[in-house]
């Protein structure tokens, strides 16, 4: 990565690359391929052919980068893609029908992000999340994957979900009681 | 160290195929198309769903049976069995893809689903409300009475339009006598007259409160050329 494409920022770089400049898609997917890995992996717990599923988001960005409007931020947008590529991966792979429908996009709720409990609590997930978790629902696995591992905000992870924002909170919410639950009823010490 | 080269491959790859042309950018063009699409798609549900909703409320208002509501329990429940409830679920059903629909833009999926139904099922009401305020069913209907619709247009509106409900009668007061009096009435704009002999509950005078000539609504149950009344609205 030179010094000159180092000082731009995502949107800098889409935007060049919408134009047709080639080697400044090469410094995003630098930018994001480690982090769409570590993404996928824990997203698609059971998928051995993760290389290719993040080569597919790469390949769709740059289809669709044209599509990007530049004034927003990048971040959600690749995420977004890569949420879509891996649920097609896990329907692509799974015998049963995906549950993805949320009755907690029905109704609003009020529920504040807190940095504090987060930071408190980041430890111990990520320390549930390492030991696996596969034994959960996809839905409740990539909202911990996002939350706790890639460390988004509740706004970034409902642009990424288009969710709203309060249902993040919720399932979220929902998310670690079930995962506590799982490794408990595993017997599975932390 | 494994994947750092693994990730360097990605790469690497990705770049060969976008210089070899085996991997082409999608043009602006296109992505301006599709939300034109779209955009036509969401305008044409959402007209559908107003045109629908617009003539359930023009069939509630030609056939009065909004007066159901003020003859009690038993006038509220009829009133519910008298709603076009086929029209009713279909016109949900568009209300929820249209929400769908919706759903791809960022003010969509920022609220919650019966937040975005509420919302979008009150606006097309207002709007059907407002469509009823002026001639426009009344001028659809009345051309396809006379069969003067365009392509096909006669059969649809009149299959679409809601049929009266069988426990209700809008007519004229042509004979009064006691606790009875004769009606003409038509079951559909255009179709022949009819006659029936309305019975009112036993104690009530007729001719206190109507008179011939008098247009009235009528709920009650209809057996043998007499209906047997359980609430009469005098409409004029």
């Amino acid at each position: 990565m030179n010094n000159e494409s180092s000082n731009l920022s995502d949107e800098e770089l889409a935007k060049l690359v919408s134009i047709g400049d080639i080697d400044k898609f090469g410094v995003l997917m630098e930018r994001y391929q480690a982090k769409l890995f570590r993404y996928g992996k824990k997203f698609l717990v059971d998928n051995d052919n993760i290389e290719d599923v993040v080569q597919d988001v790469f390949i769709k960005t740059y289809k669709n980068i044209k599509s990007f409007d530049t004034t927003q931020r990048f971040s959600p947008w690749i995420y977004r893609i890569a949420h879509n590529t891996y649920i097609n991966a896990i329907k692509k792979n799974s015998l049963n029908p995906l549950n993805y429908f949320d009755f907690d996009t029905l109704i609003s709720y009020t529920i504040v992000e807190d940095p504090i409990i987060k930071e408190r609590e980041q430890k111990e997930i990520k320390d549930f999340i390492d030991k696996g978790l596969s034994n959960i629902e996809d839905k409740f696995r990539e909202i911990l994957v996002l939350y706790y591992i890639e460390e988004l905000s509740y706004k970034e992870i409902a642009e990424i979900l288009y969710i709203p924002i309060s249902t993040v909170g919720v399932r979220i919410m929902r998310a670690k009681k079930v995962l506590k639950e799982k490794y408990k009823e595993l017997k599975i010490e932390i | 160290m494994n994947q750092e080269i693994q990730q360097l491959n990605i790469k690497d790859q990705i770049l060969k195929k976008i210089e070899s042309g085996e991997i082409h950018m999608k043009s602006k063009a296109y992505f301006v198309f599709r939300l034109g699409l779209l955009a036509v798609l969401i305008f044409f549900i959402f007209v559908v769903s107003t045109f629908l909703l617009s003539l359930v409320i023009f069939s509630i208002n030609t056939n009065g049976n909004l007066f159901l509501l003020g003859f009690g329990a038993k006038g509220f429940y009829d009133f519910l069995l008298a709603l076009p409830w086929f029209l009713l679920i279909i016109n949900i059903g568009l209300i929820l893809f249209l929400d769908q629909l919706l759903k791809s833009f960022k003010f969509g999926y920022k609220s919650s689903i019966m937040y975005l139904f509420i919302v979008t099922f009150i606006f097309i009401t207002i709007l059907s409300t407002l469509i009823n305020l002026t001639s426009f069913h009344g001028n659809i209907a009345q051309r396809a009475q006379d069969k003067n619709l365009p392509l096909g247009g006669n059969g649809f509106y009149e299959g679409m339009a809601p049929r009266p409900y069988s426990g209700t009668f809008k007519g004229t007061v042509l004979f009064i006598e006691e606790n009875t009096f004769d009606i003409s009435y038509t079951r559909t704009r255009g179709a022949s007259l009819e006659l029936a002999k309305v019975v009112a509950m036993p104690n009530i005078e007729v001719g206190e409160f109507l008179k011939i000539g008098d247009t009235v609504f009528v709920a009650g149950t209809l057996y043998d050329g007499n209906i047997t009344a359980y609430g009469i609205k005098k409409l004029n």
